[in-house]
């Protein structure tokens, strides 16, 4: 809708105002259909002091369109065309992004699938028999888990101020599975099961602290007394974040030293000669654990269990 | 093979050159620089892979061939006391001082173990350093056969002194003998019970840690995890307690474990685990049985003394 063939010369402010509504209506429904202002026209701005009221209804509808680009840049801070082509830039850089996450999950839920192998073995051994509908649904529940967990890991990987470090695999799958399982075995056979994963979780920590041990028998020559009565702390003063230990496979070497396991270090100065100590102090200033951050726990190795037909066809 | 190549000398070409690096006529330069790329001084790459690499551990710096002017003869080894020598003191200092940290040595005790120390060193440096004269200003080819046959003879020469480094005092030197003719019974106990139990310590937590990948890969129960880790304790090797022996090497570690796992009674472990499991074990064992000739070669364990 364009008025045509009407000037606003002669017309009474209301009047001036019916038609402007008229004109903005007009370019509101063909904004592209609008002719380009001639080169040549000086830039006309709506409300300006002084300005001459438009002639014909082109150059309102010019005015109009200028308005309305000044109130979006206004609201927008930045020429509206500029802000389309952000957003399209913004979306097609997420749909890369969001390709990227899917691909790098797939590659994940591949190193999860012998954890998953693995955990589905220990419930056969716990809980014996299981209904062929329950097994199914055991391994269904399992391999979602390991699709979930596997694109959590991959998003927080992929996009940035994430730490991948905090998906734990082995606990979010054992949650999964053994709320599958419950409804489907006894107690005492849920039991047996929850028993062998804190045997599990038990055996990381004891390794966990052995290495720590062991790594400082490295660097300060402990004596076997040494040795016991800082393993004995270790226990007794244990964290669980210090199971990060496990995640040195010794590969990371920083100014010619391994990481030191300096968050535990109330639980081993004490029992350092003076020697030690010293040598300690700049074994944690060379090369502190706190100072280098957590690195995931992903350290998965080979293929692991062949698949078993009593939970893939039951 | 791991197989670091430094390129100190080619990143920076202009200020490693010496006055009389100079040399052919400028029509030869490009010619020159494309053959030198694979051009290796083998003597200049000698003590870097007999010191500071280990197993199959190589490092070869590219682009350190001197261009020599022609008819000069290629420069001697710096004068001067053999790097041998001050790397071998220091491992038997540090052999010395935990000794004496767990023994409490007398003085002339000591002087004795010094001594043997000294000796030991400057026979390995005698050995090395004739090995070392042997590869002096002899370049190599990379890109030839010949090149490619030198090389290998390289490895092989190397390797040797590695072992000697690793044996240095271990039962057949000197140092052993004076040792076992210096302490007192008390001390030689003390020393012996030390050692055994820093070998177990060592030894234990490389089966625990491989036995969380096992748990990992396998799905162990406790029952399993206890049958398997006590049949590979059972088994302690005598590992390498020296500096030289002790840097970590994960993966050598886990063959160590996978190898020593074939050789347990096979019976036991196979009742207790399931047939899927078995079998997921058995690519493991399989895996360290393969590995065996490279785990000599990465010495963390001590070789049998040979018979007289």
């Amino acid at each position: 809708m364009r008025p045509t063939g009407a000037t606003t010369a002669g017309m009474s402010g209301r009047g001036r105002v019916q038609w402007l509504t008229v004109g903005l209506l007009g370019w509101m429904a063909a904004v592209h259909g609008v002719e380009e202002r001639p080169p040549s026209a000086p830039p006309v701005r709506l409300g300006q002091p002084g300005a001459a009221a438009p002639e014909t209804p082109e150059a309102a509808l010019e005015l109009l369109r200028q308005a309305a680009e000044d109130a979006l840049q206004t609201v927008l801070g930045a020429p509206a065309a500029d802000v389309l082509a952000q957003r399209q830039q913004r979306k097609a850089l997420e749909a890369q992004q969001r390709e990227l996450v899917q691909r790098q999950a797939k590659q994940f839920e591949q190193l999860l699938q012998p954890l998953l192998r693995s955990e589905l073995e220990l419930v056969r051994h716990a809980c014996g028999d299981l209904p062929e509908a329950a097994r199914h649904e055991v391994l269904v529940a399992g391999r979602a888990a390991i699709e979930s967990l596997a694109e959590d890991a991959a998003a927080r990987q992929m996009n940035g101020g994430m730490n991948v470090a905090e998906v734990d695999p082995r606990a979010g799958l054992h949650r999964v599975i053994a709320a599958a399982v419950a409804p489907h075995v006894p107690a005492d056979r849920l039991a047996a099961y929850r028993r062998e994963d804190q045997a599990r979780l038990e055996r990381r920590a004891a390794v966990a602290r052995q290495r720590i041990v062991a790594k400082l028998d490295e660097q300060l020559e402990l004596s076997a007394t040494q040795r016991e009565a800082i393993l004995a702390d270790l226990r007794s003063g244990w964290q669980p974040s210090w199971i990060r230990e496990l995640d040195d496979r010794g590969g990371l070497v920083v100014n010619n030293h391994p990481p030191a396991p300096d968050y535990a270090e109330e639980r081993i100065v004490p029992h350092l000669d003076e020697t030690q100590r010293s040598v300690w102090h700049a074994w944690c200033r060379a090369a502190g654990s706190r100072m280098l951050g957590q690195r995931a726990r992903w350290h998965f190795d080979g293929p692991g269990l062949p698949p078993d037909p009593w939970w893939e066809h039951p | 093979m791991a197989f670091v190549a430094g390129l100190v000398g080619a990143a920076c070409p202009s200020a490693s050159r010496a006055e009389d690096d100079r040399v052919e006529s400028s029509e030869d330069a490009a010619a020159g620089v494309a053959r030198d790329a694979n051009l290796v001084d083998l003597g200049a790459n000698f003590d870097a892979n007999v010191f500071d690499q280990r197993g199959d551990g190589w490092m070869l710096r590219g682009n350190v061939v001197r261009r020599r002017v022609n008819g000069q003869p290629t420069p001697a080894v710096e004068p001067g006391e053999s790097p041998t020598i001050s790397r071998g003191r220091r491992v038997g200092a540090a052999r010395l001082d935990r000794i004496a940290r767990i023994c409490t040595l007398a003085d002339e005790q000591r002087r004795a173990l010094e001594l043997a120390i000294e000796s030991d060193v400057r026979e390995l440096a005698a050995a090395i350093d004739a090995e070392r004269r042997r590869y002096a200003g002899v370049t190599v080819n990379m890109s030839d056969q010949e090149g490619q046959r030198r090389w290998h003879q390289f490895q092989q020469d190397v390797q040797r002194c590695r072992r000697r480094i690793e044996e240095l005092f271990e039962s057949g030197s000197l140092f052993a003998g004076v040792l076992a003719l210096t302490l007192d019974d008390s001390q030689r106990e003390r020393l012996d019970t030390e050692i055994a139990s820093r070998r177990s310590f060592l030894w234990s937590t490389m089966v625990a840690t491989v036995l969380l990948k096992v748990d990992d890969a396998v799905g162990l129960d406790a029952e399993q995890h206890r049958l398997v880790e006590e049949a590979l304790l059972a088994r302690e090797p005598r590992l390498r307690l020296d500096e030289s022996a002790r840097r970590s090497n994960a993966h050598a570690e886990q063959m160590l474990v996978y190898s020593t796992l074939a050789d347990v009674d096979a019976a036991p472990l196979q009742a207790a685990l399931s047939e899927r499991q078995w079998r997921a074990l058995a690519t493991l064992m399989n895996q360290g049985r393969a590995m065996r000739s490279w785990l000599e070669q990465q010495g963390l364990v001590e070789r049998p003394a040979e018979a007289p």
